[in-house]
C-alpha cells in the first residue's frame, strides 16, 4: 500500500507516494527523476548508489526512501556547485580517471563528503577509503591519482 | 534485487519502540542502520511483516564513561564509535575495531546494537564485546536486564534475546591501567566479513612477562571461542621472543576447526596462528611513555 512521503532532495521538496518497501535508489530516479544515482549491486558493495544523509555518504540502496522523512538527501545533482566536486570532476577529466562512467558518481559523492573531513589524505588512506567504490574499468590507479591532486589543495582549508 | 512488501513503523520514542515490539513481537523486526538487514531484505533471504525503525531514536544514542564502564547506545553508528574522544580514549580496541568494519560510507549507517545483536561470527563488534566481556542492557515493556554477551550469544547469527525485547545499551568495562588489548583480523578482500580474527587482553607483570591473559579467536564461521584458564599455562611466562608464537600455536592446537567452503582447516589454522602471533607480539611490545 503506497504512502505519502515528504522528502528533501538537494534542498527541494518533493511530496511523492511511495510504498514502504520502495529503496531510496529507485525513489530517486524513477520518482524524484534524478538519475545520477546508479544502481548496481542493490547490496552495499558497489558504492555507486551512494547519497548523503544529512551531508553523510550512505548508500541509498541500503536506504529505504520512507524512513528519509525529516532527512536531507543529497545526490551527484545536488554537488553541481560544490566547488570540491567541481575540482573532483575536473582532475577525473584530466587524469582519464573514469572509463565507462558508471561508478564516477558514487566516487564522488564518497571523496566530496570525504574530502571535507579528512585530515591527512594519504594514497593509503584514500586506497582504504575507495575499497567501498567499485570501478571495473580504470583499474583505480587514475582515479587514486586524480583524489590526491584535489587533496592537495583542497584539506584543511 | 528489491524487498518484499512489508509494514512500517517508525519507533518515536523508546516507549513507543517496546510496545511496537510488545504487540508485534517476533515478527516485528528492528531496522537499525541496516547495513546488514537490507542486503537480506534484497536478497529476499528475510521477509519480515513489520520493520520498526530505530534511526531516530535519540535515547539510544549516547556514548558516556562513568563508573568504570563505556557506556555505548544501541544506536550509536561505526563511525561515531571510531572517532568519539571517549571511545578513543577509555577503549582504543573497540574505537580502532569501529574504524575497520566494512566501508566507508557502511560505517555512517551501521550501529553498534545490530552489529552485535546480528550476532555474525566474524564481524569486529562481537569480537571486541566477547574479549572485554561487555554486558548489553535490554530493555522491554516488562522491564530492564542486563546480560553479559558471552551468555547472549548462543550461536552464529543467533542471540538469546526474548521476542519483545530490544537493546538499549552496550556497557564495556573500562581496561585497568596496564592492560593492552589488541585484535589483529584476516580479509581476503578488503572491507568484506573477516575470514579469520583474533584479539587479545593482556597484563604484564614487572619483569615484561604475562600476568594475564584472554584471548578471542573467530574463524571457520563458529562462535567466536573466548580463551581464558585454556591459557593459564602461560602465565608468568617471558618476556622471551618466542612466547608469542608458542601462545598462538597452543591456541590454533585447541580449536576445534573444521573445513569450510571459504578454506580448507589446515589453512584457517595457519591464519588464526598467524593472527595470535601478530597480536600478542603487539601487546607485549614495549610502549614508550610506559614503564618497561
Amino acid at each position: 500500500m503506497k504512502t505519502r512521503v515528504t522528502l528533501t532532495v538537494n534542498g527541494q521538496v518533493h511530496d511523492v507516494e511511495i510504498a514502504p518497501h520502495y529503496l531510496l535508489s529507485d525513489v530517486l530516479r524513477d520518482v524524484v527523476g534524478l538519475t545520477a544515482t546508479h544502481v548496481g549491486c542493490e547490496q552495499g558493495v558497489c558504492g555507486a548508489c551512494t547519497v548523503l544523509v544529512d551531508d553523510r555518504p550512505a548508500r541509498a540502496c541500503l536506504t529505504f526512501a520512507i524512513q528519509m522523512e525529516g532527512h536531507e538527501i543529497t545526490t551527484l545533482e545536488g554537488l553541481r556547485d560544490d566547488p570540491v566536486t567541481q575540482a573532483l570532476q575536473q582532475a577525473f577529466h584530466e587524469r582519464h580517471a573514469l572509463q565507462c562512467g558508471f561508478c564516477t558518481p558514487g566516487f564522488l559523492v564518497t571523496l566530496s563528503a570525504w574530502l571535507k573531513e579528512a585530515t591527512d589524505p594519504t594514497p593509503a588512506a584514500v586506497r582504504d577509503l575507495l575499497t567501498g567504490n567499485l570501478c571495473r574499468c580504470t583499474g583505480y590507479q587514475n582515479i587514486v591519482e586524480a583524489v590526491l591532486s584535489v587533496a592537495a589543495t583542497e584539506c584543511g582549508r | 534485487m528489491k524487498p518484499a512488501p512489508f509494514a512500517y513503523h517508525r519507533a518515536q520514542s523508546l516507549d513507543h519502540l517496546l510496545r511496537l515490539k510488545a504487540d508485534l513481537r517476533g515478527d516485528g523486526v528492528i531496522l537499525a542502520g541496516g547495513q546488514s538487514l537490507v542486503p537480506m531484505l534484497n536478497l529476499r533471504l528475510s521477509r519480515p511483516g513489520n520493520l520498526i525503525d530505530i534511526n531516530d531514536l535519540v535515547e539510544l544514542d549516547h556514548v558516556h564513561a562513568r563508573d568504570g564502564m563505556l557506556r555505548i547506545g544501541a544506536m550509536v553508528r561505526h563511525h561515531r564509535i571510531a572517532t568519539h574522544p571517549l571511545v578513543r580514549r577509555h577503549h582504543p580496541l573497540v574505537a580502532g575495531m569501529a574504524s575497520m568494519i566494512g566501508y566507508h560510507a557502511i560505517r555512517q549507517r551501521g550501529t553498534i546494537g545490530g552489529s552485535l545483536t546480528l550476532a555474525d561470527p566474524s564481524a569486529h563488534f562481537p569480537l571486541a564485546a566477547m574479549l572485554c566481556d561487555a554486558t548489553l542492557v535490554l530493555r522491554s515493556t516488562r522491564g530492564e536486564r542486563s546480560v553479559p554477551y558471552r551468555a547472549l550469544y548462543l550461536s552464529p547469527l543467533n542471540c538469546a534475546l526474548e521476542d519483545d525485547e530490544i537493546v538499549r545499551s552496550v556497557l564495556f568495562p573500562i581496561p585497568p591501567p596496564g592492560c593492552r588489548m589488541e585484535a589483529e583480523i584476516f580479509h581476503l578482500n578488503h572491507g568484506g566479513f573477516p575470514l579469520a580474527a583474533c584479539a587479545v587482553a593482556l597484563t604484564a607483570d614487572a619483569r615484561g612477562g604475562v600476568a594475564t591473559l584472554t584471548l578471542v579467536i573467530a574463524a571457520g564461521g563458529l562462535r567466536p571461542v573466548v580463551l581464558d584458564r585454556e591459557l593459564d599455562g602461560f602465565l608468568g611466562a617471558g618476556p622471551d621472543a618466542g612466547l608469542p608464537a608458542a601462545i598462538a600455536g597452543h591456541v590454533a592446537a585447541i580449536l576445534p576447526l573444521e573445513d569450510t567452503a571459504k578454506a580448507p582447516a589446515a589453512y584457517l589454522s595457519a591464519v588464526v596462528r598467524r593472527c595470535a602471533t601478530l597480536c600478542v607480539t603487539r601487546a607485549l611490545a614495549p610502549r614508550a611513555g610506559e614503564p618497561a
